[in-house]
């Protein structure tokens, strides 16, 4: 089974959430980049589908230079081979039509059975340039993939949707979304990494088309509002009690 | 036309389409244009009367026995086609698992721009001005899409579903022009999750659990807390990958976002990406060993404790007052 995961790297938020002043992009000084979550599971998945099937994994990741380093990541962990697609321009000219395009025709370059994307970005969080690829490609697609089967020759998979779980069947080739939390994500062992840092990363320069989609200006949601302390420990239950009570929450 | 789709589970409409309708009729009102519910499916008739309660002024119906089950190409040709011949300046869906698919799907075959999860909008010299939540909800993005129609998705539970009668519903039906191939693709099966006890979507009262929990047997206390009040169990990204509850139980920027009457905080630091998963509770109580911890910034009660004294004791509390 040959496979293609489509990874994004972003900015890893854990630390601190901070405007650019043009207020178009977060600060990124100091901060890391990692691999997108939902991508990073996808990522797994693949390998997993490779040690159990046999076949391929290629890692494909549109984005600046920088990018080729979660490309090596993937690999670490058991990727076979890399792809970047060099994306040229400012990085917020990329939005998911551009991203969508510049992967479909990349796609139409090689040889899969599989397209495996993260659900969406963990930065824009567009939720639609892997369905966009599939539709560019004209292949079967099931979006928020939690689980994956194998059955005679079809793929089943289940994927979540409010009431719990759709089951559908379909026949490679095709493009399948995977959500975070489907599989506990392996850690790189060090032979990967060192293998991962030795392997040649291909790379194409894409240029973007134009987005109908214009950001005007990134800000902070409201936050809630500061409250108040009741006290230390067991000794504050009486007052949350009471406090609870006078909201209706208890008797 | 504003055109909203309508999503149909289990034989109902469900919440999103009917938020979607609310703000549709809004913008139908602003704009003075008339309000559309599209159907996809087969017997659509029985959902004509909760069309009419949110005041839908036309109903389109894409009727097909074909289309009983879903099947995310044949809706999207339905609604496509649909949007080919109608013509409409927005198109509107809540971004549900269904809302988010169909609508992606509409806007890679339409060569359109799509705003997913927006959270607010609002007119403004003719033009739509859209807010998105990104970063999984801890930015906000104003953001504008050129050409039309405007493609939508609304977050669920951002806007609120108001009824408001119309009982002058036309009713259309337009031919889905499906072929086989559109129909290759068809869920098989709707596996219902089963709960133990309410859902976290639903639940009135939540407790949430973070690194200060510390086990999976940590979170036995925080279960017992959540029955007493017939509320549901959640957890922070920590504990989820600590492996201590499951992952459908994450509430944050990955996870789920809650909006219950009352939220325990238990042991979780309050980091910004675990807020906006709770941050539209009405109240957080917070239970936290360290007072510098930004959880007491944005709860409405804190106690300084240890959870693992706290909960037990609130508990027994709680017992005692219920008799």
């Amino acid at each position: 089974m040959k496979i293609v995961v489509c990874l994004k790297r972003v900015l890893d938020t854990q630390e601190r959430v901070e405007i650019a002043p043009d207020g178009k992009r977060l600060v990124s000084t100091g901060l890391d980049y990692v691999m997108n979550t939902h991508d990073e599971c996808a990522v797994e998945e693949a390998i997993r589908i490779k040690e159990a099937k046999g076949g391929q994994v290629t890692v494909l990741s549109l984005g600046p230079s920088g990018a080729t380093e979660t490309i090596r990541e993937a690999i670490a962990m058991g990727a076979d081979e890399g792809l970047l697609l060099e994306a040229e321009g400012d990085e917020e000219a990329w939005g998911p039509k551009s991203t969508a395009s510049a992967l479909a025709e990349a796609l139409k370059g090689l040889e899969f059975d599989l397209v495996f994307f993260g659900l969406e970005s963990g930065d824009g969080s567009h939720h639609q340039v892997g369905l966009a690829v599939a539709e560019a490609l004209g292949l079967p697609a099931v979006d928020g993939v939690k689980k994956i089967d194998f059955q005679d020759g079809k793929i089943v998979v289940r994927r979540a949707v409010e009431l719990g779980e759709e089951v559908f069947e379909l026949e490679p080739p095709a493009v399948l979304t995977l959500v975070d939390g489907m599989n506990r994500p392996r850690h790189p062992s060090l032979r990967g990494i060192m293998l991962a840092k030795r392997k040649e990363i291909k790379t194409i320069k894409v240029a973007p088309r134009e987005e109908p989609l214009r950001l005007i200006q990134l800000r902070k949601p409201p936050e809630r509002a500061g409250g108040e302390i009741l006290g230390e420990g067991k000794g504050a239950i009486p007052k949350l009690l009471e406090k609870l009570h006078e909201a209706g929450l208890v008797r | 036309m504003i055109l909203t789709f309508i999503e149909e589970r289990k034989g109902a409409i469900v919440d999103a389409s009917l938020e979607a309708l609310t703000i549709g009729r809004r913008l139908a009102k602003d704009s003075g244009l008339p309000l559309v519910a599209l159907l996809i499916g087969a017997e659509l008739e029985r959902h004509l009367p909760k069309l009419r309660e949110f005041g839908a002024e036309r109903a389109i119906l894409v009727e097909s026995p074909a289309l009983g089950s879903y099947s995310p190409p044949g809706y999207a040709k339905a609604l496509v086609n649909t949007i080919r011949e109608k013509g409409p300046k927005v198109v509107l869906a809540g971004a549900t698992a269904m809302g988010k698919e169909l609508l992606g799907r509409a806007a890679a075959r339409l060569e359109r721009g799509l705003a997913t999860n927006c959270t607010e909008l609002s007119l403004r010299d003719g033009s739509l001005r859209l807010v998105r939540a990104v970063w999984g909800g801890i930015i906000f993005a104003d953001v504008e899409l050129a050409g039309e129609p405007q493609l939508l998705t609304l977050m669920p539970h951002a806007f609120p579903a108001e009824p408001e009668l119309n009982d002058r519903l036309e009713i259309e039906r337009l031919e889905a022009p499906l072929e086989e191939a559109d129909l290759r693709l068809v869920v098989r099966e709707l596996i219902e999750t089963v709960r133990k006890g309410v859902s976290l979507n639903e639940a009135e009262v939540v407790v949430a659990g973070g690194r200060g929990v510390g086990s999976e047997e940590g979170f036995k206390k925080l279960e017992e807390l959540a029955s007493l009040f017939g509320g549901a169990v959640g957890a922070t990204r920590i504990a989820i990958n600590n492996g201590w509850r499951p992952p459908e139980e994450q509430i944050g920027q990955t996870g789920v976002r809650v909006a219950p009457k009352l939220y325990f905080a238990c042991g979780i630091s309050g980091a910004v990406q675990h807020m906006v998963g709770c941050k539209d509770a009405k109240i957080i109580v917070a239970i936290n060993k360290d007072p510098q911890a930004p959880i007491f910034a944005r709860a409405d009660y804190g106690i300084v404790g240890d959870l693992h004294e706290v909960v037990p004791a609130l508990i027994e509390e709680l017992k005692k007052a219920k008799g």
